[in-house]
């Protein structure tokens, strides 16, 4: 009995949002959120400027209450996340405001009390590998260090949570690269979910990701899923096809030059994708799938919404 | 650790430099502040300086104890969302009780020591006595700094809380006249919603606090902030004046059995007999001034027969009619004495009604205060003690006695006679005008400590003869009494078919309100 509620508690999600609503005035930031991350997840939400991601991190750990719907997280109402709730949560945000006048060290020795799991050693191997400046104050630090200093304050204590809210924008590379060096160490013995428009880095990093546009989010899945269901598809035909008005669904982006025609799949399985063509446009002379990067996705998603708008 | 004390000290590491600002200034005080207690000063080297820094320091002290307050409430800012210590493991409650014992240890402790000291400073050694008075001070100050750190939960920064701050002062910069256009009542029937408009917004201050620390929603808690800052208003505005003022001053069955029994002297006025002032530049223009004179009579013997306050009812023909409502006043009775009433009316009201013969009601809610215990001192060149004022001296080229008292100043009657001063000069009334000089207060406070950083305190008991004669002198009998309230009651006159055109004084002088009586 044990052992079957040990799994059912290990394989329930760390995050979960049940059609999270989140109103500021007028303006609706998230509009019926449903997101679930699994345990040991990097989960990547991304989406545009604007898109609510930030709102949607910030309900997650409390810091605004959403207008409607329900949030949870390690199990807990997002509602109760206070106090010793966050000594299994992890955050950083691109703009925290610190302790500016504490120094690096003293910053890690008045966060420690707080942690009852605080690992010292982990503290020390952190500060050696981000290259973190002890005795320097946090106002003297660069962007780049002040993320790093609190990544490195929000890791000492192995939290089974790590929220990033926009770490990477405005780092330069080689930070970045600590940073998410930092982060994989880490990774095996904590659930990550980060938010980035950084879609180059996420594709290296995240294990899952979710596009969330207008406030509502489009899709959420499986990295290698994602990655394998869309295809940049080339058809060339013998003489200019004639497009019938309606084309499936999962074609993005369709766009037509002579003979040649131009989409995006979303739905990418050879055979299927294949017989599709013949169906809808005729028999091609020769059709080329390219794999699309993170980026690429990202940008046709949008695209495609846009132009749909 | 408790995250108490870690918070508390974390503060204390941050703050110190304000801490040792504060501290100091505290330090100052102390040592400054007996110099302005012009018996405790004597022998004081730099005596006028000690002074001046004395009261520079005493406006200097609570900035730096606002300051102090703002800093450290907005440490862990409650305001935004992008404080780092909002997803660490604070528990607000914890968070709180280190916020108060910040402001314990370095706002409340000091003053209290400080308090202590300048009670033994000033020869008042601390006994259980002075206890709840000191609390009572202590209570008031936390009362203040808590209306400030509500401030401070509520703003980001000290350049939005000195935006607040100037907001506050012209919150009372438009309020207080505006607060004249409400009636007003007796002070002294009204102590309980006078308390509740300081209570309800500062009990408000202390809920919006927990409620930010809580759950730090901000434009709520902004919201009921100027929610609070409005009850005293409303209080004042649903205030039941004449209930009050009724049955705290109950008419007597008869008025044979009033403290005292008033009636009407149908004499016109002309001009101003003895005693006058410059009509006041702001009232000249708004109001008219029309004086009736009375008779005061049957203040028994053993009495002191005060008026807290004032009510004017004018009934005229075809239903016409007008009521001041209940307001303060302070004037003493005299047995046997004549005296003016001072009413001012709307020049509107009284080209309406000036020639018409008018029924007039004056009423008055009197205290009737017993005067038997009393004490006789001469007045020496040393120190001397008189009961209930502490330890005074003679001061200001005879011209008044300086009593300095611990928490509050009780009620006291100083009387002397011309014909028994000891100073040179006074000329010697002969009987029954003995040249009698009487200076009367009554106690006033609300608690059992007058507001102030120091529970020591001063009065001047200044007694001339004739327009600068000074009367006190080594060897000048005075007589204390020390009255003690025993009754409170309503008493009227009512003047049928008064022209209160006969009764108008000059536009440039009057007689002040409350008068010494010309005695017939």
């Amino acid at each position: 009995m044990n052992t079957v509620t040990m799994n059912t508690l290990t394989m329930s999600p760390v995050i979960r949002t049940e059609n999270l609503v989140k109103k500021f005035r007028r303006v609706e930031a998230l509009n019926g959120l449903n997101l679930e991350v699994p345990p040991g997840a990097i989960y990547a939400l991304v989406g545009p400027n604007g898109a609510g991601k930030t709102t949607a991190i910030k309900i997650l750990m409390n810091i605004f209450g959403a207008t409607s719907g329900h949030a949870e997280v390690l199990g807990m109402d997002t509602k109760q996340i206070a106090g010793k709730a966050l000594t299994s949560i992890g955050y950083v945000s691109e703009n925290q405001q610190l302790p500016d006048w504490m120094r690096v060290d003293a910053f890690f020795a008045y966060l420690r009390p707080f942690y009852p799991s605080w690992d010292r050693d982990l503290e020390n191997q952190l500060v050696r590998q981000l290259a973190l400046p002890l005795d320097r104050k946090l106002s003297e630090l660069s962007r780049g260090m002040r993320m790093k200093a609190t990544l490195a304050s929000s890791l000492a204590y192995r939290p089974r949570l790590v929220v990033l809210d926009e770490p990477f924008s405005g780092l330069d590379p080689l930070v970045r690269d600590e940073l998410i060096e930092g982060m994989l160490e880490r990774a095996e013995e904590a659930t990550i979910f980060i938010s980035s428009h950084d879609l180059a880095e996420i594709e290296n990093l995240a294990s899952h990701v979710g596009y969330l546009e207008q406030g509502r989010l489009r899709f959420s899945e499986e990295m290698p899923a994602l990655v394998e269901r869309f295809r940049e598809v080339e058809i060339t035909f013998d003489a200019a096809p004639a497009l019938p008005v309606k084309l499936p669904a999962s074609w993005m982006r369709v766009s037509s030059s002579a003979a040649v025609v131009q989409f995006v799949e979303s739905r990418f399985d050879p055979e299927r994708t294949n017989a599709e063509i013949r169906n809808v446009i005729g028999e091609p002379r020769c059709v080329t799938f390219t794999p699309m990067s993170l980026r690429s996705i990202f940008l046709a998603m949008a695209r495609s919404e846009r132009d749909a708008a | 650790m408790n995250q108490v004390i870690h918070i508390f000290r974390k503060d204390v590491q941050h703050w110190w430099k304000e801490i040792a600002v504060s501290l100091t200034l505290l330090a100052v005080y102390v040592w400054s502040e007996p110099a302005t207690w012009v018996s405790g000063a004597a022998g004081l080297s730099g005596f006028a300086t000690r002074s001046s820094i004395a009261e520079l320091v005493t406006e200097l002290l609570p900035i730096s104890w606002w300051l102090l307050v703002l800093r450290v409430v907005q440490d862990e800012a409650l305001v935004g969302d992008r404080q780092f210590w909002v997803t660490r493991p604070y528990e607000w409650k914890k968070l709180l009780a280190a916020k108060v014992l910040f402001g314990a240890a370095f706002v409340s402790v000091p003053l209290l020591l400080a308090q202590f000291s300048l009670l033994q400073l000033a020869g008042f050694p601390p006994t259980l006595a002075l206890v709840p008075g000191i609390l009572w001070m202590q209570l008031t100050w936390a009362l203040i700094l808590l209306a400030i750190a509500t401030l401070a939960t509520v703003t980001t920064g000290i350049g939005q809380m000195a935006l607040v701050m100037l907001g506050v002062g012209a919150y009372f910069a438009i309020t207080n006249p505006l607060s004249d256009l409400l009636p007003r009542g007796v002070p002294r029937a009204e102590r309980i919603p006078n308390a509740l408009a300081f209570a309800v917004p500062l009990g408000m201050c202390a809920t919006i606090a927990l409620w930010q620390y809580a759950r730090r929603q901000t434009a709520k808690a902004r919201i009921a902030l100027v929610g609070a800052a409005l009850t005293p208003f409303l209080i004042g505005a649903a205030t039941p004046h004449h209930f009050l003022a009724n049955r705290t001053y109950p008419e007597p069955a008869s008025a044979q059995l009033a403290p005292v029994q008033l009636s009407f002297v149908p004499v016109k006025t002309t001009t101003p007999r003895s005693v006058f002032r410059q009509w006041p530049k702001k009232d000249k223009k708004t109001l008219i001034v029309l004086q009736p004179e009375l008779h005061a009579t049957g203040v028994a013997a053993h009495s002191m027969v005060v008026a807290d306050g004032n009510r004017v009812e004018i009934e005229g023909p075809n239903g016409f009619r007008w009521d001041s409502g209940w307001g303060p006043d302070r004037m003493k009775f005299h047995d046997r004495a004549y005296f003016r009433y001072t009413l001012m009316l709307e020049p509107a009201l009284y080209e309406r009604i000036k020639d018409i013969p008018v029924k007039l009601r004056i009423s008055f809610a009197v205290s009737n205060l017993n005067t038997q215990e009393t004490q006789d001192v001469v007045i020496s060149d040393d120190k001397f003690t008189v009961k209930n004022l502490g330890l005074c001296v003679l001061w200001n080229n005879n011209s008044s006695i300086e009593c300095r008292y611990a928490l509050e100043r009780h009620s006291y009657i100083a009387a002397t006679a011309a014909l028994e001063s000891a100073c040179p000069g006074v000329e010697r009334p002969q009987p029954p005008n003995n040249g009698e000089t009487e200076i009367w207060q009554l106690a006033e406070g609300w608690g059992p400590a007058e507001f102030g950083i120091s529970p020591v305190h001063t009065v001047n008991i200044s007694m001339l003869y004739g327009a600068s004669k000074p009367l006190l002198c080594p060897g000048t009998p005075v007589r204390f009494t020390f009255p003690r309230e025993t009754e409170r009651a309503r008493v009227s006159v009512e003047i049928d078919g008064i022209r209160l055109s006969d009764y108008r004084q000059s536009d440039d002088t009057f007689f002040p309100p409350g008068t010494s009586p010309t005695v017939r």
